[in-house]
């Protein structure tokens, strides 16, 4: 070290001697002051105008509005040390192309989160169905939404995905219909089973009046013929309207001789009727030439051996 | 304004409006009001000791013991019973099942009192068939509807400076669940409501006088140059004042619809006292409900929905 550099080393004392300095450094101070306050006052304000708006609206354009004033002063309190901001902007581009590649999927997540936000896309309380899971919304943060399922599992969905995403709200409209699907016999009074069902939504009380419910023809199906019963309830009572209902219309059916089908084929055979014979089951001590079925029965009924496909049999009941 | 579908009330829940009310009148006891013939009034029972009464289709039993009240509420099937009996003290085993409710206390006030209160919400009610109202002209409406079952207890509160015991409901017990119906012009906009499935009567003869349901006038106005047609009435019943009159048959506040000129209709509530007869209980909500009312009935008349 130089005897010449000593003093430009502690240049800066001389510096701290002079008495402007001080003075930049006390409007600075003051410029940071008054924007804390200023800041405060514009959140405050921006809170109480837009009652509005939810709270997650509110807390967000409020930060916004608090933090954009106190960015403003602070940037006024540097310019009194003389910053030259137009240096600070083009180093502040570079950076921010070099943090945005870096972190690409988080800022796609924050400015989702903020359309989130502010399209009231989701609030928290509700229940939604997301990519196949359906829970309550917890809360909708800038990076992700959580939800709590009803098997009681949290689940983080990042907000790019809840924006790109369809959302099924479950509970924003105050009432919700239930569709019932049933089917009765081909043998069924339609007549009867038309008045049973409406009767059993007339009976059910969370079943609404208005809008009415709807019973529509869905056609004859394979093995029934086919109805939809569409209901309406407030959408709190939904889950019980669908679990009461459904056993009312069984019980309704049972006590009317209505009679659900269970799935029913008819087999027909071809040009050549299918034999079917009836054999008498083996016993011990002999058995048939083909080792199987068709023995001599010990109480002496013989049988032949089942006749081949297409090959008609001398005896025994035929079904088709 | 869409026509009103006939099936409201239909014929499998109807009575026949001459039917007479089989009303049990059973002797009068110490502690039961002058006014109230069937089913209102209150009870006195020692620890262990049970009460009933029964209102329309639905009969109430309570217990008292040492440390609860247990409340037994069951509803039979037909909503248009006129069956009626005073609350009174049984010598009865429990019912079976358990209690619908229970209440504790350090020790249990010894008397029971019930009282009817009207619907929590409003009720939709519908015109036995399509009504128009020709310009300048008026129509009252008589549309009943069941009535809640208060049970109060007087209970000794604990805080510094109260006076005696003050009254306290415990719960309040439907004597016929109406069904849910939605009132609005969308699916989005509107508000629960309870139907009504007998139909509103112009003639309050009409109307039988079953114990379990109070009877509310509701009155529409047209003056509006053209005539107006009625597909559904809402008694605002929150807003509505309950009493008896010396027949036993519960009434409430008239409610007046007025359709102006303009279309725009307005809706007040017209305090009615029945000659001789007692106020029961005071309207649960004692806010201002015009404006409210009258958009929602307003839209409907114009048949937005």
């Amino acid at each position: 070290m130089t005897a010449d550099a000593i003093p430009e080393s502690f240049a800066f004392l001389s510096a701290l001697a002079d008495p402007s300095f001080w003075w930049s450094v006390a409007r600075a101070a003051l410029y940071l002051v008054i924007g804390v306050i200023v800041a405060r006052m514009v959140r405050f304000g921006v809170q109480r105008s837009l009652t509005h708006l939810e709270a997650g609206q509110r807390m967000l354009l409020t930060r916004i509005a608090g933090y954009t004033v106190l960015t403003l002063f602070l940037i006024s309190a540097l310019r009194q040390f003389g910053f030259d901001f137009a240096v600070l902007l083009g180093a502040a581009g570079i950076v921010t192309v070099a943090v945005g590649f870096a972190s690409q999927t988080s800022a796609s997540n924050l400015i989702s989160g903020l359309f989130l936000v502010l399209e009231r896309a989701v609030r928290p309380g509700e229940i939604v169905t997301v990519g196949g899971r359906t829970g309550e919304v917890v809360s909708v943060d800038l990076l992700s939404t959580k939800l709590r399922t009803f098997d009681n599992l949290h689940v983080r969905i990042p907000n790019e995905t809840m924006v790109t995403s369809e959302i099924v709200t479950l509970n924003r409209h105050p009432i919700r219909r239930f569709d019932l699907n049933v089917g009765v016999a081909y043998d069924s009074d339609l007549g009867v089973v038309q008045k049973t069902l409406l009767e059993v939504a007339a009976r059910n009380p969370l079943c609404l009046d208005e809008p009415a419910p709807l019973l529509i023809s869905q056609g004859f199906g394979a093995s029934s013929i086919d109805y939809l019963l569409a209901v309406w309830a407030k959408s709190e009572n939904w889950l019980t309207l669908r679990n009461t209902i459904t056993r009312e219309v069984k019980e309704a059916f049972d006590a009317a001789g209505i009679e659900i089908p269970f799935p029913q084929r008819t087999l027909q055979p071809g040009a050549t009727p299918l034999a079917v014979q009836l054999v008498a089951p083996a016993t011990g001590g002999s058995s048939s030439p083909d080792g199987g079925a068709g023995t001599t029965g010990a109480d002496g009924a013989e049988a032949a051996p089942l006749a081949g496909e297409g090959t008609p049999s001398a005896s025994g009941a035929r079904r088709a | 304004m869409s026509q009103a579908p006939s099936d409201a009330g239909g014929p499998h829940l109807e009575r026949p409006a001459d039917e007479a009310p089989v009303v049990e009148t059973p002797p009068a006891g110490p502690s039961e009001q002058p006014l109230d013939p069937r089913w209102l009034g209150s009870v006195t029972l020692p620890v262990g000791g049970l009460a009933r009464w029964r209102a329309g289709p639905s009969t109430v039993t309570v217990q008292r013991r040492a440390s609860d009240w247990r409340i037994w509420h069951e509803t039979g099937p037909d909503a248009y019973a006129v069956d009626a009996e005073r609350a009174r003290r049984i010598e009865e085993e429990p019912p079976d099942g358990a209690p619908t409710a229970r209440f504790s206390f350090a020790e249990t006030p010894d008397t029971i009192t019930v009282t009817p209160s009207l619907a929590d919400r409003p009720v939709i009610v519908r015109p036995e068939s399509t009504l128009s109202i020709p310009p300048g002209e008026r129509m009252t409406l008589y549309v009943s509807a069941p009535v809640w079952m208060a049970l109060q207890l007087k209970v000794r509160r604990p805080k510094r400076g109260s006076k005696g015991p003050s009254p306290v409901v415990l719960t309040e017990l439907s004597s016929h669940r109406p069904s849910d119906t939605w009132f609005g012009p969308s699916t989005r906009e509107g508000e629960l409501c309870y139907a009504v499935r007998t139909a509103a009567r112009a003639d309050v003869a009409e109307l039988p006088l079953r114990p379990h349901r109070a009877v509310t006038p509701v009155t529409v106005e047209n003056q509006a140059a053209t005539p107006v047609e009625i597909v559904r009435i809402e008694a605002p019943m929150p807003f509505l004042a309950l009493h008896v009159d010396r027949d036993g048959r519960l009434w409430t506040d008239g409610v007046l619809f007025t359709i102006g000129a303009d279309d725009d209709t307005s809706v007040r509530v017209t305090p009615r006292a029945p000659a001789g007869g007692e106020r029961l209980a005071e309207p649960r909500d004692a806010r201002s409900f015009g404006q409210t009312i009258s958009k929602t009935f307003s839209r409907l008349l114009r048949g937005e929905n």
